[in-house]
Protein backbone atom coordinates (compact mmCIF):
# COMPACT_ATOMS: atom_id res chain seq x y z
CA UNK A 1 0.00 0.00 0.00
CA UNK A 2 1.39 3.34 -1.16
CA UNK A 3 0.33 6.29 0.56
CA UNK A 4 0.93 9.78 -0.98
CA UNK A 5 2.02 12.11 1.71
CA UNK A 6 1.36 15.75 0.88
CA UNK A 7 4.65 16.75 1.70
CA UNK A 8 7.03 14.10 1.03
CA UNK A 9 4.89 12.36 -1.88
CA UNK A 10 3.93 8.53 -2.30
CA UNK A 11 5.57 6.52 0.28
CA UNK A 12 5.39 2.89 1.22
CA UNK A 13 3.25 1.71 3.84
CA UNK A 14 6.16 0.64 5.91
CA UNK A 15 6.79 4.25 6.53
CA UNK A 16 3.27 5.17 8.14
CA UNK A 17 1.95 4.23 11.36
CA UNK A 18 -2.25 3.81 11.88
CA UNK A 19 -3.84 6.31 14.10
CA UNK A 20 -7.29 4.98 14.06
CA UNK A 21 -10.66 6.38 13.16
CA UNK A 22 -10.81 9.99 12.19
CA UNK A 23 -14.80 10.42 12.55
CA UNK A 24 -14.58 10.17 16.36
CA UNK A 25 -14.86 13.54 18.63
CA UNK A 26 -13.12 13.48 21.85
CA UNK A 27 -15.42 13.70 24.68
CA UNK A 28 -15.63 16.76 26.83
CA UNK A 29 -13.29 16.48 29.44
CA UNK A 30 -15.88 17.85 32.51
CA UNK A 31 -18.08 15.05 30.70
CA UNK A 32 -18.29 12.11 32.97
CA UNK A 33 -20.90 9.95 31.73
CA UNK A 34 -19.98 6.46 31.48
CA UNK A 35 -21.89 5.71 27.84
CA UNK A 36 -20.24 8.60 26.23
CA UNK A 37 -16.86 7.75 27.33
CA UNK A 38 -17.60 3.89 26.08
CA UNK A 39 -18.78 5.35 22.74
CA UNK A 40 -15.84 7.40 22.12
CA UNK A 41 -13.10 4.73 23.60
CA UNK A 42 -14.44 1.45 22.02
CA UNK A 43 -17.43 2.02 19.53
CA UNK A 44 -16.37 2.17 15.75
CA UNK A 45 -18.41 2.63 13.03
CA UNK A 46 -16.26 -0.80 11.03
CA UNK A 47 -17.49 -0.02 7.48
CA UNK A 48 -17.28 -1.86 4.34
CA UNK A 49 -16.07 0.29 2.00
CA UNK A 50 -14.50 3.99 2.35
CA UNK A 51 -13.14 5.23 5.77
CA UNK A 52 -11.81 8.02 6.94
CA UNK A 53 -8.67 7.57 9.68
CA UNK A 54 -5.79 8.75 10.87
CA UNK A 55 -2.43 7.83 9.45
CA UNK A 56 1.32 9.56 10.82
CA UNK A 57 4.16 9.72 8.86
CA UNK A 58 6.53 8.50 11.69
CA UNK A 59 8.87 7.08 9.11
CA UNK A 60 9.25 10.02 7.43
CA UNK A 61 8.25 14.02 7.84
CA UNK A 62 6.29 13.04 10.93
CA UNK A 63 3.01 15.08 9.85
CA UNK A 64 -0.06 13.56 11.00
CA UNK A 65 -2.48 12.95 7.63
CA UNK A 66 -6.20 12.59 6.91
CA UNK A 67 -6.50 9.28 5.07
CA UNK A 68 -9.92 7.92 3.15
CA UNK A 69 -9.23 4.73 2.09
CA UNK A 70 -11.37 2.03 1.16
CA UNK A 71 -10.75 -1.38 3.66
CA UNK A 72 -11.67 -3.70 1.35
CA UNK A 73 -9.74 -2.50 -1.90
CA UNK A 74 -6.45 -0.39 0.16
CA UNK A 75 -7.25 2.06 -2.54
CA UNK A 76 -6.29 5.54 -1.22
CA UNK A 77 -8.76 7.55 -2.17
CA UNK A 78 -8.17 11.02 -0.60
CA UNK A 79 -5.08 12.38 1.57
CA UNK A 80 -4.57 15.62 3.67
CA UNK A 81 -2.55 16.70 5.85
CA UNK A 82 -4.29 17.84 9.25
CA UNK A 83 -2.21 20.12 12.55
CA UNK A 84 -1.26 23.28 12.37
CA UNK A 85 0.56 22.86 8.73
CA UNK A 86 -2.67 21.82 7.12
CA UNK A 87 -3.13 23.11 3.79
CA UNK A 88 0.95 23.24 3.16
CA UNK A 89 2.33 20.89 0.50
CA UNK A 90 6.15 20.74 1.35
CA UNK A 91 8.37 22.70 3.11
CA UNK B 1 36.54 22.32 22.08
CA UNK B 2 39.78 20.97 19.97
CA UNK B 3 39.30 18.59 17.32
CA UNK B 4 40.99 16.12 19.28
CA UNK B 5 38.54 15.87 21.82
CA UNK B 6 35.91 14.72 19.75
CA UNK B 7 34.51 11.31 19.47
CA UNK B 8 32.95 10.83 15.80
CA UNK B 9 30.06 8.61 15.88
CA UNK B 10 31.72 6.18 13.05
CA UNK B 11 34.98 6.61 14.86
CA UNK B 12 36.57 2.83 14.11
CA UNK B 13 33.62 1.87 12.12
CA UNK B 14 34.43 2.15 8.39
CA UNK B 15 38.59 0.22 8.28
CA UNK B 16 39.95 1.79 5.48
CA UNK B 17 40.47 0.54 2.02
CA UNK B 18 38.54 -2.17 -0.07
CA UNK B 19 35.78 -4.22 0.98
CA UNK B 20 33.34 -7.01 0.00
CA UNK B 21 32.85 -8.45 -3.41
CA UNK B 22 34.69 -7.65 -6.94
CA UNK B 23 38.41 -6.74 -7.66
CA UNK B 24 39.81 -3.16 -9.25
CA UNK B 25 37.86 -0.20 -8.63
CA UNK B 26 34.93 -0.26 -6.03
CA UNK B 27 32.06 1.11 -7.35
CA UNK B 28 30.54 2.94 -4.13
CA UNK B 29 32.48 4.81 -1.86
CA UNK B 30 31.43 5.27 2.24
CA UNK B 31 33.16 8.05 3.93
CA UNK B 32 31.73 9.77 7.05
CA UNK B 33 31.22 13.34 7.28
CA UNK B 34 32.01 15.39 9.93
CA UNK B 35 29.98 18.82 9.76
CA UNK B 36 30.23 20.86 12.38
CA UNK B 37 26.87 22.27 12.87
CA UNK B 38 23.28 20.52 11.90
CA UNK B 39 20.73 22.26 13.21
CA UNK B 40 16.94 22.17 13.49
CA UNK B 41 14.79 25.37 12.78
CA UNK B 42 10.65 25.09 13.31
CA UNK B 43 8.40 27.89 13.27
CA UNK B 44 4.50 28.80 13.82
CA UNK B 45 1.87 28.32 11.25
CA UNK B 46 1.59 32.42 11.36
CA UNK B 47 5.50 32.77 10.95
CA UNK B 48 5.51 29.94 8.27
CA UNK B 49 6.12 32.78 4.97
CA UNK B 50 8.30 35.40 7.20
CA UNK B 51 10.52 32.22 8.01
CA UNK B 52 10.27 31.08 4.48
CA UNK B 53 12.21 34.82 3.49
CA UNK B 54 14.75 35.12 6.46
CA UNK B 55 15.97 31.77 6.81
CA UNK B 56 17.65 31.94 3.27
CA UNK B 57 18.93 35.01 4.28
CA UNK B 58 20.19 33.56 7.76
CA UNK B 59 22.00 30.70 6.25
CA UNK B 60 24.33 32.01 3.91
CA UNK B 61 27.01 29.12 3.79
CA UNK B 62 24.81 26.51 5.08
CA UNK B 63 22.82 23.83 3.58
CA UNK B 64 19.02 24.61 4.01
CA UNK B 65 17.35 21.37 3.81
CA UNK B 66 13.48 21.49 3.70
CA UNK B 67 12.14 18.67 6.07
CA UNK B 68 8.12 19.72 6.44
CA UNK B 69 6.23 22.65 6.62
CA UNK B 70 7.94 24.47 8.99
CA UNK B 71 10.59 22.42 9.53
CA UNK B 72 14.15 23.11 8.32
CA UNK B 73 18.06 21.86 9.11
CA UNK B 74 20.85 23.82 8.31
CA UNK B 75 24.21 22.17 7.84
CA UNK B 76 27.73 23.70 7.90
CA UNK B 77 31.03 22.69 7.60
CA UNK B 78 31.94 25.25 10.64
CA UNK B 79 31.04 25.39 13.98
CA UNK B 80 28.38 27.75 16.40
CA UNK B 81 25.61 28.01 13.25
CA UNK B 82 23.09 27.37 15.86
CA UNK B 83 24.08 30.11 18.02
CA UNK B 84 24.28 32.56 15.11
CA UNK B 85 20.60 31.36 14.03
CA UNK B 86 19.45 32.50 17.38
CA UNK B 87 20.54 35.77 17.70
CA UNK B 88 18.50 36.07 14.06
CA UNK B 89 15.62 34.21 15.38
CA UNK B 90 13.57 35.56 17.94
CA UNK B 91 11.00 32.82 19.80
CA UNK B 92 8.44 34.91 17.84
CA UNK B 93 9.48 33.69 15.10
CA UNK B 94 11.19 30.12 15.62
CA UNK B 95 12.76 27.94 17.30
CA UNK B 96 16.62 26.63 16.90
CA UNK B 97 17.77 23.59 18.33
CA UNK B 98 21.33 22.50 18.23
CA UNK B 99 21.77 19.08 16.50
CA UNK B 100 25.46 18.80 15.90
CA UNK B 101 26.68 16.37 18.05
CA UNK B 102 23.22 14.33 17.56
CA UNK B 103 23.80 12.59 14.72
CA UNK B 104 26.12 10.24 12.52
CA UNK B 105 26.35 11.15 9.07
CA UNK B 106 27.84 9.13 6.39
CA UNK B 107 28.02 9.69 2.95
CA UNK B 108 27.67 6.95 0.35
CA UNK B 109 28.67 7.90 -3.05
CA UNK B 110 29.57 6.07 -6.71
CA UNK B 111 28.33 4.30 -9.82
CA UNK B 112 26.42 1.59 -7.84
CA UNK B 113 24.94 4.44 -5.40
CA UNK B 114 21.27 4.16 -6.36
CA UNK B 115 20.99 0.49 -6.45
CA UNK B 116 22.80 0.48 -2.96
CA UNK B 117 20.06 2.45 -2.00
CA UNK B 118 17.29 0.53 -3.18
CA UNK B 119 18.39 -2.29 -0.82
CA UNK B 120 18.05 -0.16 1.70
CA UNK B 121 15.36 2.59 1.98
CA UNK B 122 11.73 2.30 0.38
CA UNK B 123 12.15 5.32 -2.02
CA UNK B 124 11.74 6.04 -5.81
CA UNK B 125 14.94 7.90 -6.73
CA UNK B 126 13.07 8.74 -10.17
CA UNK B 127 10.97 10.94 -8.60
CA UNK B 128 11.14 15.16 -8.79
CA UNK B 129 11.31 15.05 -4.84
CA UNK B 130 14.26 12.96 -4.61
CA UNK B 131 16.27 14.60 -7.81
CA UNK B 132 19.97 16.03 -7.01
CA UNK B 133 19.89 18.56 -3.82
CA UNK B 134 16.32 17.10 -2.46
CA UNK B 135 16.12 15.87 0.93
CA UNK B 136 14.20 13.51 2.18
CA UNK B 137 13.21 11.43 5.42
CA UNK B 138 12.62 7.75 5.43
CA UNK B 139 13.86 4.28 7.32
CA UNK B 140 16.43 2.12 6.81
CA UNK B 141 16.20 -1.17 8.72
CA UNK B 142 13.55 0.94 11.64
CA UNK B 143 16.00 3.45 12.23
CA UNK B 144 15.02 6.80 11.01
CA UNK B 145 17.42 8.63 8.62
CA UNK B 146 17.48 11.99 6.83
CA UNK B 147 18.65 11.63 3.20
CA UNK B 148 20.28 14.83 1.23
CA UNK B 149 21.22 13.73 -2.35
CA UNK B 150 24.02 16.31 -3.20
CA UNK B 151 24.62 14.62 -6.55
CA UNK B 152 23.13 12.25 -9.24
CA UNK B 153 25.48 9.56 -8.00
CA UNK B 154 26.11 10.75 -3.73
CA UNK B 155 23.72 10.60 -0.97
CA UNK B 156 24.52 11.95 2.48
CA UNK B 157 22.49 10.09 5.22
CA UNK B 158 21.96 11.50 8.86
CA UNK B 159 21.22 9.00 11.75
CA UNK B 160 20.91 9.30 15.24
CA UNK B 161 24.15 9.17 16.46
CA UNK B 162 23.38 6.23 19.13
CA UNK B 163 22.04 4.16 15.82
CA UNK B 164 25.43 5.13 14.43
CA UNK B 165 27.23 1.77 14.70
CA UNK B 166 23.63 -0.96 13.53
CA UNK B 167 23.25 1.91 11.07
CA UNK B 168 26.83 1.37 9.19
CA UNK B 169 26.49 -2.09 9.77
CA UNK B 170 23.50 -2.59 7.84
CA UNK B 171 25.22 -0.30 4.63
CA UNK B 172 28.28 -1.68 5.04
CA UNK B 173 26.50 -4.82 4.45
CA UNK B 174 24.14 -3.97 1.69
CA UNK B 175 27.49 -2.67 -0.08
CA UNK B 176 29.41 -5.48 0.35
CA UNK B 177 27.48 -6.88 -2.50
CA UNK B 178 28.66 -4.67 -4.75
CA UNK B 179 31.92 -4.10 -3.49
CA UNK B 180 33.00 -0.16 -1.45
CA UNK B 181 36.30 1.36 -1.11
CA UNK B 182 36.78 3.30 2.47
CA UNK B 183 39.22 6.17 2.50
Amino acid sequence: MIIDCPVCGPRHLAEFSYGGEASRTLVAMENTDREDWSTYVFARQNPRGPHEEHWQHSGGCRSWLQVRRDVTTHRIEAVRLIGPFAGETGS
Amino acid sequence: MAESMIAWPLDGHLPAGRHGAGSGEAPLSLMELRPGSIVEVGCWPDTLNRMRIVLPQLSRNATLMDLAPGRWWLVSPGAGLAQELERGIDPGLGAVVDLSDARAVLQVSGPATLELMSRLVPLDFGADRLSPGCTAETVVGHMGVTLHRTAPDCIEMYVFRGFARSFVHSVRQAAAAFGYRVG
